[in-house]
């Protein structure tokens, strides 16, 4: 229990929630009109990707090389870690939303993914970006089924029954969590 | 001062938020040409401009994230105590990072005007005047957003402010695209106080002057404010945060209340041939398809011959042309030149209605029945039915061949007369489908 309690608190994972919870609450809250409106959606999206933003400054310690020399596995907790946050973004916006589970579950996977990227590509004070950047495009961007390359950028966006989306959401769960779980965290240059 | 801000520039996310601004908003331009759907920017400098400005509403909240992020440099790098013991005051050693985040955005924002120019420069029927202003006012309302950024990721220094406020900003914003929409039509003021464009417009469009000038003075307050936040140094300066806005809005409002969309005059002023032959005009907007249209346009007036009192000139009709239209007149609808696939099938459109554009609208219950008649009015001229042109579904078509062989069946004289009476009722934008007296319940 102790380990575990060691472990968020370096993470500063408290914390985390307690800016993601009401964030996300709040954004999917904003954009709950009628049942299945495109702008409900749009905003389950937003949410999504800016609590799993904000959960993903937890995937890195406050100093990664120091966690590297420590003799733990590191990958099954860092996969624990992505599920954690996935489970918490999707659980959370999917009370608050009026938009379909399954688009609240499929953006969650996706981002979460994303988050892991960049923290394992930038460290984790920058595992804000991709999910930021990637939400914006698809909630900035209406979700038009023409031409392909739109259709990809606003995978976040679209109705539940497309597949293109789908597979767009899982292949960056599945990039994103295999290059964190097996990378982790990027560590900072030595000064 | 140039020294230290090439220091600032490599060493700040600065010229990376510039980076990412330029690359989303020429993605954002050229995306479009996989549909074929380049014509929403590329006829005119205007439109050019509005599109920038309708992407913003990506571009402005990830500035905003890039400037939260700019300003909590020094905290994350535990700088933040050692530098506050140099004697400079806190300001001056702010405002070149500030000045950084201000050039990096802009630049990006005006590459993305670069890489649309070349593809409008081959388009657009004219220069046009007036769209510099559109994009200096996207320029500053990018600006704001980076330094409402530096100021909040100031005065919020945790590490969440760059990821809250990039993605609440948006969602803010998207639900008071939802607010303003609803009184859209009677008030258009609140709407043009978001830093975005959340409709286009068309070729024949401009944004009134009254309107850049009054977002100007808002999105130049918002942007004061922000750097007021950023490089304050105690409580009392920052409470002063909020006038520039403030004053900046109280300035702005009345301007906002007028027509934000005028006609653009320049656009819609006529350029016509000059070669001696039967006067063929289009709209400035659409001076480089004058080439096109002038053998099927004079061919459409050698037909329309056929009249009494016919016509000697073929005159685009942009949309909101004031009627009524000389009888020494043909006009076309705007639409028709870029529709149209080949000439014999421009030369049948100009004669549809003999020489007068649509007046009916789409919703009302005689819209059909007025196509009809102009159609079949056309085939009279054009001497065959169909006229060439998009096939129709075969009931329809049915239709338009009983209505046609009603025609022919007439006497020569009451056809020529029953045709006429069309281009008199479209001349004032009467009823044509009465006016041709033929076709279903007549």
């Amino acid at each position: 229990m102790t380990t575990v309690a060691l472990y968020l608190r370096s993470r500063e994972v408290p914390a985390g929630v307690l800016c993601a919870v009401p964030a996300m609450v709040a954004v999917a809250w904003l954009g709950s009109g009628p049942a299945e409106s495109r702008h409900a959606v749009t905003a389950a999206a937003l949410a999504v990707a800016l609590g799993v933003a904000v959960l993903g400054h937890g995937l890195g310690g406050p100093d990664s090389t120091l966690d590297a020399t420590a003799a733990i596995r590191w990958a099954p907790r860092r996969a624990l870690h992505l599920a954690a946050i996935l489970v918490v973004a999707a659980a959370v916006v999917a009370i608050v939303t009026t938009a379909p589970v399954a688009v609240v579950l499929r953006d969650a996977a996706g981002f979460t993914g994303l988050a892991a990227l960049a923290a394992a590509l930038f460290g984790r004070r920058l595992a804000w970006t991709l999910p930021v950047v990637t939400g914006c495009v698809s909630a900035g961007i209406p979700a038009v089924p023409e031409p392909f390359a739109l259709y990809l950028l606003t995978w976040a966006g679209q109705p539940p029954d497309s597949p293109v989306a789908l597979t767009t959401a899982l292949i960056f769960a599945v990039a994103g969590a295999a290059m964190y779980v097996t990378r982790g965290p990027a560590r900072p240059a030595p000064l | 001062m140039s020294g230290i801000l090439g220091i600032e520039l490599r060493r700040s996310g600065a010229l990376l938020a510039g980076t990412a601004t330029a690359v989303l908003g020429v993605a954002g331009l050229y995306l479009l040409a996989l549909t074929g759907q380049t014509g929403l920017w590329d006829q005119q400098w205007h439109l050019l401009a509005v599109f920038q400005r309708i992407m913003l509403v990506v571009l402005w909240p990830l500035a905003l994230a890039a400037g939260a992020w700019q300003a909590g440099r020094d905290r994350r790098s535990r700088i933040e105590e050692l530098l506050g013991t140099t004697p400079a005051p806190g300001w001056r050693r702010l405002r070149p990072s500030s000045l950084a985040t201000a050039l990096a955005l802009a630049a990006g924002y005006l590459l993305v005007l670069a890489a649309g120019a070349p593809k409008v420069a081959t388009a657009a029927g004219h220069p046009g005047s007036g769209w510099w202003a559109v994009v200096a006012v996207g320029v500053l309302a990018l600006v704001a957003a980076g330094f409402l950024g530096l100021g909040l990721g100031r005065l919020l220094p945790y590490a969440y402010t760059p990821a809250v406020l990039g993605a609440g900003s948006l969602a803010g914003l998207l639900a008071a695209i939802e607010v303003t929409k609803l009184d859209d039509a009677t008030v258009p003021g609140p709407a043009l106080l978001l830093p975005f464009f959340t409709s286009t417009i068309s070729e024949f469009q401009e944004v009134a002057g009254s309107v850049s000038t009054g977002q100007a003075w808002w999105l130049g307050g918002l942007a004061l404010g922000g750097l007021v936040l950023y490089l304050a140094t105690n409580r009392l300066v920052r409470l002063l945060a909020v006038v520039p806005p403030a004053l900046g809005l109280a300035l702005a409002a009345p301007m906002l209340t007028v027509t934000a969309f005028p006609v653009d005059t320049a656009a819609v002023a006529e350029v016509c041939t000059t070669d001696g032959g039967p006067r063929v005009c289009v709209t400035a907007a659409h001076s480089r398809k004058l080439a096109v249209l002038v053998a099927p346009a004079r061919e459409g007036l050698r037909l329309l011959a056929k009249l009494p009192d016919a016509p000697a000139s073929v005159h685009e009709a942009a949309p909101g042309r004031a009627h009524p239209q000389p009888a020494s007149e043909a006009w076309l609808d705007s639409d028709n030149l870029s529709q149209a696939a080949d000439p014999a099938e421009l030369t049948a459109r100009i004669l549809a209605g003999a020489g007068t554009p649509l007046c009916a609208r789409n919703e009302e219950s005689a819209y059909l029945d007025v196509l009809r008649a102009r159609a079949v009015a056309a085939a009279w001229l054009y001497g065959s039915h169909p006229v060439p042109g998009p096939a129709y579904a075969a009931a329809e078509q049915a239709q338009r061949d009983t209505m046609w062989k009603t025609l022919v069946a007439l006497p020569a004289g009451e056809q020529e007369r029953r045709v006429a009476a069309v281009r008199a009722a479209g001349l004032t934008c009467g009823d044509q489908a009465a006016a041709l007296g033929i076709g279903a319940g007549r």
